[in-house]
Protein backbone atom coordinates (compact mmCIF):
# COMPACT_ATOMS: atom_id res chain seq x y z
CA UNK A 1 0.00 0.00 0.00
CA UNK A 2 1.24 3.53 -0.76
CA UNK A 3 1.90 6.22 1.85
CA UNK A 4 -1.32 7.94 0.81
CA UNK A 5 -3.52 8.85 3.76
CA UNK A 6 -7.14 7.73 3.92
CA UNK A 7 -9.73 10.36 4.84
CA UNK A 8 -12.77 9.56 6.97
CA UNK A 9 -15.58 11.79 8.14
CA UNK A 10 -17.59 11.49 11.35
CA UNK A 11 -21.12 11.18 9.98
CA UNK A 12 -22.88 10.89 13.34
CA UNK A 13 -24.58 13.75 15.20
CA UNK A 14 -22.32 13.43 18.24
CA UNK A 15 -18.57 13.76 18.83
CA UNK A 16 -16.90 10.36 18.59
CA UNK A 17 -13.76 9.44 20.49
CA UNK A 18 -12.31 6.95 18.04
CA UNK A 19 -10.08 4.39 19.75
CA UNK A 20 -6.52 5.01 18.65
CA UNK A 21 -7.27 8.42 17.12
CA UNK A 22 -9.02 10.69 19.63
CA UNK A 23 -12.04 12.96 19.62
CA UNK A 24 -13.62 13.71 16.25
CA UNK A 25 -16.42 16.27 16.04
CA UNK A 26 -19.57 15.72 13.92
CA UNK A 27 -18.67 16.40 10.30
CA UNK A 28 -14.96 16.53 11.02
CA UNK A 29 -12.55 14.55 8.85
CA UNK A 30 -9.51 12.63 9.96
CA UNK A 31 -6.66 11.10 8.02
CA UNK A 32 -5.50 7.61 8.80
CA UNK A 33 -2.67 5.47 7.51
CA UNK A 34 -4.88 2.40 7.39
CA UNK A 35 -8.57 1.56 6.96
CA UNK A 36 -10.99 2.31 9.77
CA UNK A 37 -14.05 0.14 10.14
CA UNK A 38 -16.56 2.05 12.28
CA UNK A 39 -20.18 2.68 11.25
CA UNK A 40 -19.93 6.31 12.35
CA UNK A 41 -17.11 7.07 9.90
CA UNK A 42 -17.32 7.13 6.10
CA UNK A 43 -14.68 7.52 3.41
CA UNK A 44 -14.61 11.10 2.24
CA UNK A 45 -15.85 11.89 -1.27
CA UNK A 46 -16.71 8.21 -1.96
CA UNK A 47 -13.08 7.43 -2.53
CA UNK A 48 -12.03 3.83 -2.81
CA UNK A 49 -8.34 3.04 -2.67
CA UNK A 50 -6.85 -0.16 -3.97
CA UNK A 51 -7.01 -2.77 -1.22
CA UNK A 52 -9.17 -0.62 1.05
CA UNK A 53 -12.80 -1.51 1.49
CA UNK A 54 -15.22 0.95 2.97
CA UNK A 55 -18.95 1.01 3.72
CA UNK A 56 -20.97 0.05 0.67
CA UNK A 57 -23.48 2.88 0.68
CA UNK A 58 -21.75 6.13 1.42
CA UNK A 59 -23.86 9.29 1.78
CA UNK A 60 -22.97 12.16 -0.49
CA UNK A 61 -21.16 14.94 1.29
CA UNK A 62 -23.21 17.98 0.31
CA UNK A 63 -22.42 20.35 3.12
CA UNK A 64 -19.26 22.29 3.72
CA UNK A 65 -17.03 20.19 5.89
CA UNK A 66 -16.59 21.95 9.18
CA UNK A 67 -13.53 21.61 11.36
CA UNK A 68 -11.53 19.57 8.83
CA UNK A 69 -8.02 18.96 10.03
CA UNK A 70 -6.66 19.18 6.46
CA UNK B 1 -4.28 -19.89 19.64
CA UNK B 2 -3.29 -16.52 21.11
CA UNK B 3 -4.61 -15.14 24.38
CA UNK B 4 -7.07 -12.24 24.09
CA UNK B 5 -7.70 -9.69 26.82
CA UNK B 6 -11.40 -9.04 27.49
CA UNK B 7 -10.75 -5.29 27.57
CA UNK B 8 -9.87 -5.35 23.86
CA UNK B 9 -13.48 -6.23 23.08
CA UNK B 10 -16.50 -3.93 23.07
CA UNK B 11 -20.28 -3.73 23.11
CA UNK B 12 -22.24 -1.79 20.49
CA UNK B 13 -25.94 -1.53 19.72
CA UNK B 14 -28.47 0.14 17.43
CA UNK B 15 -32.24 0.30 17.29
CA UNK B 16 -33.91 -1.92 14.71
CA UNK B 17 -36.89 -0.80 12.65
CA UNK B 18 -38.06 -4.42 12.32
CA UNK B 19 -37.68 -6.60 15.42
CA UNK B 20 -36.41 -9.52 13.33
CA UNK B 21 -34.05 -7.64 10.99
CA UNK B 22 -30.52 -6.80 12.10
CA UNK B 23 -28.83 -3.44 11.65
CA UNK B 24 -25.14 -2.62 12.05
CA UNK B 25 -24.58 -1.28 15.60
CA UNK B 26 -22.98 2.16 15.89
CA UNK B 27 -23.45 3.18 19.54
CA UNK B 28 -20.62 1.92 21.73
CA UNK B 29 -20.97 1.72 25.52
CA UNK B 30 -18.28 0.83 28.09
CA UNK B 31 -18.89 -2.75 29.18
CA UNK B 32 -17.83 -4.31 32.48
CA UNK B 33 -19.16 -7.84 32.25
CA UNK B 34 -21.66 -9.81 30.23
CA UNK B 35 -23.12 -13.27 29.92
CA UNK B 36 -25.19 -12.96 26.76
CA UNK B 37 -25.02 -16.25 24.92
CA UNK B 38 -26.89 -18.57 22.60
CA UNK B 39 -28.10 -21.82 24.14
CA UNK B 40 -28.68 -24.61 21.68
CA UNK B 41 -30.69 -26.67 24.20
CA UNK B 42 -29.79 -30.05 22.81
CA UNK B 43 -32.56 -32.62 22.99
CA UNK B 44 -30.95 -35.68 24.62
CA UNK B 45 -32.79 -38.63 23.16
CA UNK B 46 -33.06 -41.84 25.24
CA UNK B 47 -35.20 -44.40 23.36
CA UNK B 48 -35.37 -48.16 23.74
CA UNK B 49 -32.67 -49.02 21.25
CA UNK B 50 -30.93 -52.22 22.26
CA UNK B 51 -28.15 -50.73 24.39
CA UNK B 52 -27.55 -49.33 27.85
CA UNK B 53 -26.13 -45.93 26.88
CA UNK B 54 -28.17 -43.19 28.61
CA UNK B 55 -28.09 -40.93 25.56
CA UNK B 56 -28.72 -42.51 22.20
CA UNK B 57 -28.40 -39.26 20.23
CA UNK B 58 -28.49 -35.49 20.64
CA UNK B 59 -30.97 -33.64 18.48
CA UNK B 60 -30.81 -29.93 17.77
CA UNK B 61 -33.23 -28.15 20.10
CA UNK B 62 -35.00 -24.81 20.06
CA UNK B 63 -32.54 -22.07 20.89
CA UNK B 64 -32.71 -19.14 23.24
CA UNK B 65 -30.41 -16.15 23.60
CA UNK B 66 -30.24 -14.58 27.04
CA UNK B 67 -27.89 -13.03 29.52
CA UNK B 68 -26.94 -10.09 31.65
CA UNK B 69 -25.00 -6.98 30.70
CA UNK B 70 -23.22 -4.56 33.02
CA UNK B 71 -22.48 -1.23 31.37
CA UNK B 72 -21.58 2.30 32.40
CA UNK B 73 -24.66 4.34 33.34
CA UNK B 74 -24.09 7.55 31.42
CA UNK B 75 -26.51 10.10 29.88
CA UNK B 76 -25.71 9.68 26.18
CA UNK B 77 -26.17 5.91 26.04
CA UNK B 78 -28.74 5.43 28.83
CA UNK B 79 -31.65 6.32 26.57
CA UNK B 80 -31.07 3.36 24.28
CA UNK B 81 -31.01 0.98 27.24
CA UNK B 82 -34.26 2.39 28.58
CA UNK B 83 -35.69 2.12 25.05
CA UNK B 84 -35.16 -1.66 25.22
CA UNK B 85 -37.14 -1.89 28.47
CA UNK B 86 -39.95 0.67 28.38
CA UNK B 87 -42.01 2.62 25.88
CA UNK B 88 -40.38 5.87 24.86
CA UNK B 89 -42.72 8.81 24.63
CA UNK B 90 -42.35 12.04 22.71
CA UNK B 91 -39.03 13.78 23.21
CA UNK B 92 -39.25 17.43 24.19
CA UNK B 93 -36.76 20.26 24.04
CA UNK B 94 -35.35 22.35 21.21
CA UNK B 95 -31.73 21.81 22.23
CA UNK B 96 -29.55 20.16 24.86
CA UNK B 97 -30.96 18.99 27.23
CA UNK B 98 -33.63 16.94 25.46
CA UNK B 99 -36.14 15.21 27.73
CA UNK B 100 -37.05 11.64 26.88
CA UNK B 101 -39.94 10.07 28.83
CA UNK B 102 -40.19 6.30 29.33
CA UNK B 103 -43.27 4.57 30.68
CA UNK B 104 -44.77 1.15 31.25
CA UNK B 105 -47.14 1.15 28.30
CA UNK B 106 -49.28 -1.41 26.46
CA UNK B 107 -47.10 -0.66 23.40
CA UNK B 108 -43.93 -2.68 23.31
CA UNK B 109 -40.41 -1.29 23.71
CA UNK B 110 -38.02 -1.28 20.77
CA UNK B 111 -35.62 -4.07 19.86
CA UNK B 112 -31.92 -3.59 19.26
CA UNK B 113 -29.06 -5.33 17.48
CA UNK B 114 -26.23 -5.87 19.97
CA UNK B 115 -22.67 -6.72 18.91
CA UNK B 116 -20.22 -7.95 21.53
CA UNK B 117 -16.63 -8.37 20.36
CA UNK B 118 -14.98 -11.28 22.19
CA UNK B 119 -11.46 -12.24 21.23
CA UNK B 120 -11.39 -12.22 17.43
CA UNK B 121 -15.11 -12.90 16.99
CA UNK B 122 -18.09 -10.56 17.12
CA UNK B 123 -21.17 -12.15 18.68
CA UNK B 124 -24.24 -10.48 17.20
CA UNK B 125 -27.65 -10.70 18.84
CA UNK B 126 -30.72 -9.61 16.95
CA UNK B 127 -34.00 -8.36 18.34
CA UNK B 128 -32.63 -7.73 21.82
CA UNK B 129 -34.98 -6.42 24.50
CA UNK B 130 -34.50 -5.87 28.22
CA UNK B 131 -36.79 -7.20 30.92
CA UNK B 132 -35.02 -5.94 34.02
CA UNK B 133 -32.90 -2.87 34.72
CA UNK B 134 -31.09 -2.39 38.00
CA UNK B 135 -27.98 -0.51 38.98
CA UNK B 136 -25.10 -0.45 41.41
CA UNK B 137 -22.35 1.96 42.26
CA UNK B 138 -18.76 0.87 41.71
CA UNK B 139 -16.86 3.32 43.89
CA UNK B 140 -18.62 6.51 42.84
CA UNK B 141 -19.73 5.65 39.29
CA UNK B 142 -23.06 4.10 38.45
CA UNK B 143 -23.34 0.90 36.45
CA UNK B 144 -26.49 -0.49 34.85
CA UNK B 145 -27.27 -4.17 35.32
CA UNK B 146 -29.48 -5.23 32.44
CA UNK B 147 -31.16 -8.59 31.88
CA UNK B 148 -31.86 -9.13 28.18
CA UNK B 149 -33.22 -11.68 25.75
CA UNK B 150 -32.76 -11.81 21.97
CA UNK B 151 -34.66 -13.33 19.07
CA UNK B 152 -31.68 -14.54 17.02
CA UNK B 153 -27.92 -14.52 16.90
CA UNK B 154 -25.10 -14.60 14.37
CA UNK B 155 -21.81 -15.90 15.74
CA UNK B 156 -20.17 -18.17 13.16
CA UNK B 157 -21.28 -20.15 10.12
CA UNK B 158 -19.61 -22.71 7.94
CA UNK B 159 -19.06 -22.03 4.27
CA UNK B 160 -20.79 -24.48 1.94
CA UNK B 161 -19.43 -23.24 -1.37
CA UNK B 162 -17.74 -20.34 -3.14
CA UNK B 163 -18.86 -19.10 -6.52
CA UNK B 164 -18.82 -16.08 -8.78
CA UNK B 165 -15.88 -14.39 -10.45
CA UNK B 166 -12.90 -14.46 -8.07
CA UNK B 167 -14.84 -16.33 -5.42
CA UNK B 168 -16.93 -13.31 -4.58
CA UNK B 169 -20.12 -15.20 -3.70
CA UNK B 170 -20.28 -17.20 -0.48
CA UNK B 171 -22.96 -19.77 0.24
CA UNK B 172 -23.29 -20.79 3.87
CA UNK B 173 -24.24 -24.17 5.28
CA UNK B 174 -27.65 -24.71 6.83
CA UNK B 175 -26.45 -26.94 9.68
CA UNK B 176 -27.09 -24.15 12.24
CA UNK B 177 -30.27 -22.80 10.68
CA UNK B 178 -32.18 -23.00 7.40
CA UNK B 179 -31.48 -19.28 7.03
CA UNK B 180 -27.78 -18.95 7.91
CA UNK B 181 -27.37 -15.39 6.59
CA UNK B 182 -29.93 -13.99 9.03
CA UNK B 183 -28.21 -11.33 11.08
CA UNK B 184 -25.84 -10.13 8.37
CA UNK B 185 -26.13 -6.62 6.95
CA UNK B 186 -24.66 -5.15 3.77
CA UNK B 187 -21.51 -3.32 4.78
CA UNK B 188 -20.66 -5.69 7.62
CA UNK B 189 -17.00 -6.56 7.96
CA UNK B 190 -16.29 -10.27 8.16
CA UNK B 191 -13.40 -12.66 8.48
CA UNK B 192 -12.96 -16.09 6.91
CA UNK B 193 -10.88 -18.64 8.79
CA UNK B 194 -9.41 -21.16 6.39
CA UNK B 195 -8.50 -24.73 7.23
CA UNK B 196 -4.79 -23.88 7.22
CA UNK B 197 -5.33 -21.32 9.97
CA UNK B 198 -4.96 -18.23 7.80
CA UNK B 199 -7.66 -15.58 7.61
CA UNK B 200 -9.08 -13.28 4.96
CA UNK B 201 -10.86 -10.03 5.87
CA UNK B 202 -13.73 -8.99 3.63
CA UNK B 203 -16.78 -6.73 3.49
CA UNK B 204 -20.31 -7.85 2.63
CA UNK B 205 -21.62 -6.13 -0.49
CA UNK B 206 -25.08 -7.65 -0.33
CA UNK B 207 -27.08 -10.35 1.42
CA UNK B 208 -28.55 -12.08 -1.61
CA UNK B 209 -30.65 -14.80 -0.03
CA UNK B 210 -31.13 -16.78 3.15
CA UNK B 211 -27.99 -18.77 2.29
CA UNK B 212 -25.81 -16.54 0.07
CA UNK B 213 -23.89 -13.29 0.39
CA UNK B 214 -21.75 -11.35 -2.10
CA UNK B 215 -18.53 -9.73 -1.00
CA UNK B 216 -17.01 -6.51 -2.28
CA UNK B 217 -13.74 -8.25 -3.16
CA UNK B 218 -13.21 -11.90 -4.05
CA UNK B 219 -11.56 -14.60 -1.97
CA UNK B 220 -8.58 -16.88 -2.54
CA UNK B 221 -8.48 -20.54 -1.62
CA UNK B 222 -11.67 -20.51 0.45
CA UNK B 223 -13.40 -23.87 0.56
CA UNK B 224 -16.28 -25.84 1.97
CA UNK B 225 -16.01 -25.98 5.77
CA UNK B 226 -14.12 -22.73 6.27
CA UNK B 227 -15.49 -20.51 9.04
CA UNK B 228 -17.34 -17.26 8.29
CA UNK B 229 -17.85 -14.71 11.06
CA UNK B 230 -18.11 -11.01 11.88
CA UNK B 231 -14.88 -9.28 12.86
CA UNK B 232 -14.34 -6.41 15.23
CA UNK B 233 -14.71 -2.80 14.17
CA UNK B 234 -12.74 0.06 15.69
CA UNK B 235 -14.94 1.32 18.51
CA UNK B 236 -15.72 4.97 19.10
CA UNK B 237 -17.38 6.46 22.16
CA UNK B 238 -19.57 9.51 22.65
CA UNK B 239 -19.74 9.80 26.42
CA UNK B 240 -20.14 12.42 29.11
CA UNK B 241 -19.66 12.18 32.87
CA UNK B 242 -21.50 9.11 34.13
CA UNK B 243 -24.14 9.22 36.83
CA UNK B 244 -22.48 9.24 40.24
CA UNK B 245 -23.43 8.25 43.78
CA UNK B 246 -22.23 11.66 44.90
CA UNK B 247 -24.77 13.30 42.57
CA UNK B 248 -27.68 11.00 43.36
CA UNK B 249 -30.60 12.39 45.33
CA UNK B 250 -33.56 10.60 46.89
CA UNK B 251 -36.57 12.87 47.34
CA UNK B 252 -39.59 11.69 49.30
CA UNK B 253 -43.06 13.16 49.73
CA UNK B 254 -46.67 12.07 50.01
CA UNK B 255 -47.07 12.25 46.23
CA UNK B 256 -44.84 12.30 43.17
CA UNK B 257 -45.37 15.98 42.40
CA UNK B 258 -44.24 16.93 45.89
CA UNK B 259 -41.33 14.48 45.80
CA UNK B 260 -39.81 16.06 42.69
CA UNK B 261 -39.06 19.30 44.54
CA UNK B 262 -38.64 17.87 48.03
CA UNK B 263 -35.41 18.15 49.97
CA UNK B 264 -32.97 15.34 49.32
CA UNK B 265 -32.82 12.65 51.99
CA UNK B 266 -29.26 11.29 52.18
CA UNK B 267 -29.30 7.50 52.17
CA UNK B 268 -26.70 4.84 52.83
CA UNK B 269 -24.95 2.89 50.12
CA UNK B 270 -27.14 0.00 49.03
CA UNK B 271 -30.20 2.14 48.52
CA UNK B 272 -31.36 1.35 45.00
CA UNK B 273 -34.21 0.92 42.56
CA UNK B 274 -34.88 -1.84 40.05
CA UNK B 275 -37.38 -1.76 37.19
CA UNK B 276 -38.97 -4.78 35.54
CA UNK B 277 -40.97 -5.20 32.37
CA UNK B 278 -41.50 -8.92 32.37
CA UNK B 279 -41.63 -11.27 29.42
CA UNK B 280 -44.18 -14.05 29.23
CA UNK B 281 -41.15 -16.34 28.87
CA UNK B 282 -37.62 -14.96 29.23
CA UNK B 283 -36.43 -17.55 26.69
CA UNK B 284 -38.92 -16.22 24.17
CA UNK B 285 -41.91 -17.92 22.58
CA UNK B 286 -40.84 -21.31 21.32
CA UNK B 287 -43.48 -21.83 18.68
CA UNK B 288 -43.50 -24.32 15.87
CA UNK B 289 -41.56 -23.73 12.70
CA UNK B 290 -38.34 -22.15 13.99
CA UNK B 291 -35.22 -22.99 15.96
CA UNK B 292 -35.18 -19.41 17.32
CA UNK B 293 -37.84 -17.77 19.49
CA UNK B 294 -40.77 -16.57 17.46
CA UNK B 295 -41.19 -13.49 19.64
CA UNK B 296 -40.53 -11.89 23.01
CA UNK B 297 -44.00 -11.37 24.48
CA UNK B 298 -44.42 -8.68 27.11
CA UNK B 299 -46.29 -9.26 30.33
CA UNK B 300 -46.61 -6.94 33.35
CA UNK B 301 -44.22 -4.45 34.86
CA UNK B 302 -43.02 -3.98 38.41
CA UNK B 303 -40.31 -2.32 40.43
CA UNK B 304 -38.33 -2.73 43.62
CA UNK B 305 -36.97 -0.03 45.88
CA UNK B 306 -34.66 -0.56 48.84
CA UNK B 307 -33.58 2.17 51.22
CA UNK B 308 -31.04 2.17 54.01
CA UNK B 309 -30.82 5.09 56.38
CA UNK B 310 -29.96 5.89 59.95
CA UNK B 311 -32.83 5.22 62.30
CA UNK B 312 -33.73 7.71 65.02
CA UNK B 313 -37.39 8.75 64.53
CA UNK B 314 -40.42 6.57 63.82
CA UNK B 315 -42.12 8.19 60.78
CA UNK B 316 -41.17 5.44 58.31
CA UNK B 317 -41.93 2.79 60.92
CA UNK B 318 -45.42 4.29 61.23
CA UNK B 319 -45.81 4.25 57.45
CA UNK B 320 -44.81 0.58 57.44
CA UNK B 321 -47.16 -0.39 60.23
CA UNK B 322 -50.16 1.54 58.87
CA UNK B 323 -49.48 0.87 55.17
CA UNK B 324 -49.29 4.49 54.15
CA UNK B 325 -48.42 5.74 50.67
CA UNK B 326 -45.03 7.28 50.05
CA UNK B 327 -43.67 8.65 46.74
CA UNK B 328 -40.03 8.98 45.76
CA UNK B 329 -38.22 10.65 42.89
CA UNK B 330 -34.65 9.42 42.50
CA UNK B 331 -32.54 11.96 40.62
CA UNK B 332 -29.15 11.04 39.18
CA UNK B 333 -27.41 14.16 37.87
CA UNK B 334 -24.58 14.56 35.36
CA UNK B 335 -22.92 17.79 34.32
CA UNK B 336 -24.96 20.99 34.42
CA UNK B 337 -28.27 19.78 33.00
CA UNK B 338 -28.31 16.04 32.32
CA UNK B 339 -30.32 13.74 34.56
CA UNK B 340 -31.79 10.29 34.97
CA UNK B 341 -34.99 10.66 36.95
CA UNK B 342 -36.87 7.63 38.28
CA UNK B 343 -40.31 8.41 39.72
CA UNK B 344 -41.97 5.84 41.96
CA UNK B 345 -45.48 7.16 42.39
CA UNK B 346 -46.98 5.05 45.13
CA UNK B 347 -44.77 3.03 47.45
CA UNK B 348 -45.69 0.89 50.40
CA UNK B 349 -43.23 -0.50 52.91
CA UNK B 350 -43.28 -4.30 52.87
CA UNK B 351 -40.39 -4.63 55.31
CA UNK B 352 -38.73 -2.18 57.64
CA UNK B 353 -36.35 -4.01 59.95
CA UNK B 354 -34.35 -2.02 62.46
CA UNK B 355 -31.72 -4.23 64.07
CA UNK B 356 -29.30 -3.59 66.87
CA UNK B 357 -25.77 -4.94 66.54
CA UNK B 358 -23.14 -4.21 69.13
CA UNK B 359 -20.67 -1.55 68.04
CA UNK B 360 -22.74 -0.52 65.02
CA UNK B 361 -24.91 2.45 64.14
CA UNK B 362 -28.68 1.81 64.11
CA UNK B 363 -30.02 1.57 60.55
CA UNK B 364 -33.44 0.98 59.05
CA UNK B 365 -33.39 -1.09 55.86
CA UNK B 366 -36.73 -0.60 54.19
CA UNK B 367 -38.07 -2.63 51.30
CA UNK B 368 -40.77 -0.77 49.39
CA UNK B 369 -42.99 -2.05 46.61
CA UNK B 370 -44.67 0.26 44.15
CA UNK B 371 -48.28 0.07 43.14
CA UNK B 372 -50.44 1.74 40.52
CA UNK B 373 -51.38 5.25 41.57
CA UNK B 374 -54.85 6.12 40.35
CA UNK B 375 -54.36 9.88 40.56
CA UNK B 376 -51.04 9.80 38.66
CA UNK B 377 -52.18 7.06 36.29
CA UNK B 378 -49.00 5.04 36.69
CA UNK B 379 -46.79 3.15 39.11
CA UNK B 380 -43.46 4.48 37.91
CA UNK B 381 -41.80 6.26 35.04
CA UNK B 382 -38.34 7.34 33.94
CA UNK B 383 -37.21 10.59 32.37
CA UNK B 384 -33.80 11.05 30.81
CA UNK B 385 -32.33 14.46 30.05
CA UNK B 386 -29.36 14.34 27.70
CA UNK B 387 -27.81 15.81 24.57
CA UNK B 388 -29.22 13.21 22.16
CA UNK B 389 -32.04 14.70 20.10
CA UNK B 390 -33.38 11.42 18.74
CA UNK B 391 -33.29 8.03 20.45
Amino acid sequence: MSDEKIKYQNQSDLPQTLVGYGKVLPGQTIETSGPIYNPNFVLVDNRRLVGVEGPIEQPKVNQTLKGSKK
Amino acid sequence: MSAKLSNLGYMAFKKQTDKNVAVTPNVYVPLYKESLMTKVNLDADNPIAGNKMATFQHIQGQRDHMGDLQVLAEPTTAGYILDMLLKKGTTSGASDPYTHPFTLDPSDPNAYTVDIAKGGVVFRFIGVEAYELGHEFSDNKMLFNISVAARKSFIVREIASVSGTGGIEITLKTNYDPSPTTGLVAGDIIRILLADGTTQDKVIASVDSIVKVTLTVGTTGVNDGDQFYLRAATPSFSLVTPFLWSRTEFRFANDAAGALSATHTPLQSGSEWKLQHNLEENEGSKLSGSFDPADLVRAQGDAEFNVKLRFDTPEDMNRFLTVQKRACVVRHFSGDNHELRVTLNNLKFTESPVELNTGEIVYAEGVLKPEYDASDGQGFDVKLLNAVSTI
